[in-house]
C-alpha cells in the first residue's frame, strides 16, 4: 500500500519517533473538532471527544499498521464516540451563537440579529435530525469528504450513506420550508 | 425520467455526486418540467442555507493533550498497586480452590473458553482493535457519558 504523508508520520510515532505525532494532531485536529461540533453541537464536548480520539490513537501507536488512511482510522474513532455521545446526550445543548462569530463582524445590529436567528435555525434544524443522518451529512457537507470517504469513515455501505444522505436532505427541507419560502 | 427519481438526484447533485450519465438523465428532466425546477432551486436554497451555521475556532492545542494524556498515565498508574493486590488474593484462592478440589474430588466438565477470551486474556490488541473499542466510550471522559452500544443505522 502507498503510504500518504501521515501514514509515514504515524509509522514513525510507531517506531518510537514521537515527536511527529504533533504533526499529525496540529494538521488535523480542528477537523476532527469541526466533525464532532457538527454532531453534538457543543464546542466544549466536541474538543473533549477530538482529544479523546488523539488519545486513543496516540495509546495505540506501537501497533498502528498503515492498512488505510491516518485520517480514515482517526475520523472513523470521532464517529464512533460521537454516534455515542449523541446518543446518550439526548438532548444536545442549544449554545446561542459564538460571540466570535457575531461580535465586530459589522456595526449594524439589525443584520446581526438577523445573521444570528438564521444560524439558530439551521443549527437547530441540522441538530434535530438523527445522529447517523447529522454525521452524514457533517462528513459529506460540512467536511467535504467524497461519498466512499465519508462510507469508510461511517464504517457503512456506499448504499446505506446514500440513503442516510437523502433522508438527511429530505428531513432539513421540511425543516427549513418556513425559511426556504 | 419520473419526477421522484429526478428529486433524488437532486440532492446527489448538491454535493457533486453524480455520474455523468445521471447529470445529463436530471438535465434532461429538468428541460421539460417547471415543478421539478421550482424544487431544485428550493433544494439549492436549502442546502446554501446550511453554511450560516459556522464552526467556531477549537481552544485547545497541542499543550492540552500532553496535558490530558499525563493525567490519563497517571491516573491509569495508581489503580496498579490495587490489581496487584487483587491479583495476589485471587491466586491465593484459585491455590486453596484447586487444594479444596482434590480433597472433594469428582468428575465435573469444564467449559471451554471462546477465542474472544482467550485474546483478551493474553492482551491481544492490535491497532484494529483499538478503533474498534472506540465504539464503546469511556465513561472516565469529561463528556459525561456512559458504556456505550453499537453503532444503530
Ligand atoms: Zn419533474
Amino acid at each position: 500500500m502507498q503510504l500518504d504523508n501521515d501514514a509515514e508520520l504515524m509509522q514513525r510515532v510507531a517506531e518510537g519517533d514521537e515527536s511527529h505525532f504533533q504533526d499529525l494532531f496540529d494538521r488535523h485536529y480542528d477537523r476532527a473538532v469541526a466533525i464532532a461540533y457538527r454532531s453534538l453541537g457543543d464546542l466544549d464536548a466536541a474538543e473533549d471527544i477530538a482529544m479523546e480520539g488523539f488519545a486513543r490513537i496516540y495509546e495505540a501507536r506501537r501497533s498502528y499498521a498503515p492498512t488505510a488512511r491516518f485520517t480514515t482510522f482517526l475520523f472513523r474513532v470521532i464517529v464512533n464516540l460521537c454516534m455515542n455521545a449523541a446518543k446518550r446526550r439526548r438532548i444536545v445543548t442549544f449554545e446561542t451563537l459564538d460571540e466570535s462569530q457575531s461580535a465586530a463582524r459589522d456595526s449594524d445590529p439589525a443584520a446581526t440579529a438577523q445573521r444570528k436567528e438564521l444560524c439558530d435555525e439551521v443549527r437547530a434544524a441540522v441538530l434535530s435530525l438523527p445522529p447517523n443522518q447529522r454525521m452524514a451529512l457533517a462528513l459529506t457537507r460540512y467536511e467535504h469528504m467524497s461519498y466512499a470517504e465519508s462510507a469508510e469513515v461511517m464504517n457503512i455501505s456506499l448504499k446505506a450513506l446514500e440513503s442516510l444522505l437523502h433522508r438527511a436532505k429530505e428531513n432539513l427541507r421540511k425543516k427549513l420550508r418556513h425559511v426556504v419560502e | 425520467m419520473r419526477c421522484a427519481d429526478a428529486r433524488k438526484l437532486m440532492w446527489r447533485a448538491q454535493d457533486s455526486a453524480l455520474s455523468e450519465i445521471d447529470s445529463d438523465a436530471l438535465n434532461g428532466h429538468l428541460s421539460q418540467c417547471a415543478e421539478c425546477i421550482a424544487e431544485r432551486d428550493a433544494v439549492t436554497q436549502t442546502m446554501g442555507l446550511l453554511d450560516a451555521w459556522q464552526t467556531p475556532q477549537p481552544t485547545r492545542n497541542y499543550a492540552s493533550f500532553l496535558q490530558r494524556v499525563q493525567r490519563d498515565q497517571v491516573r491509569r498508574q495508581k489503580p496498579a498497586f490495587r490489581r496487584w493486590l487483587a491479583g495476589g488474593l485471587a491466586t491465593a484462592s484459585i491455590v486453596c480452590g484447586i487444594g479444596l478440589g482434590f480433597l472433594t474430588a469428582y468428575p465435573v466438565e469444564q467449559p471451554v473458553p471462546s477465542e474472544n477470551e482467550l485474546a483478551s486474556a493474553i492482551g491481544l490488541h492490535t491497532f484494529g482493535d483499538m478503533i474498534e473499542s472506540a465504539i464503546h466510550y469511556d465513561p472516565d471522559s469529561t463528556v459525561g457519558v456512559q458504556n456505550g452500544k453499537e453503532i444503530d443505522l
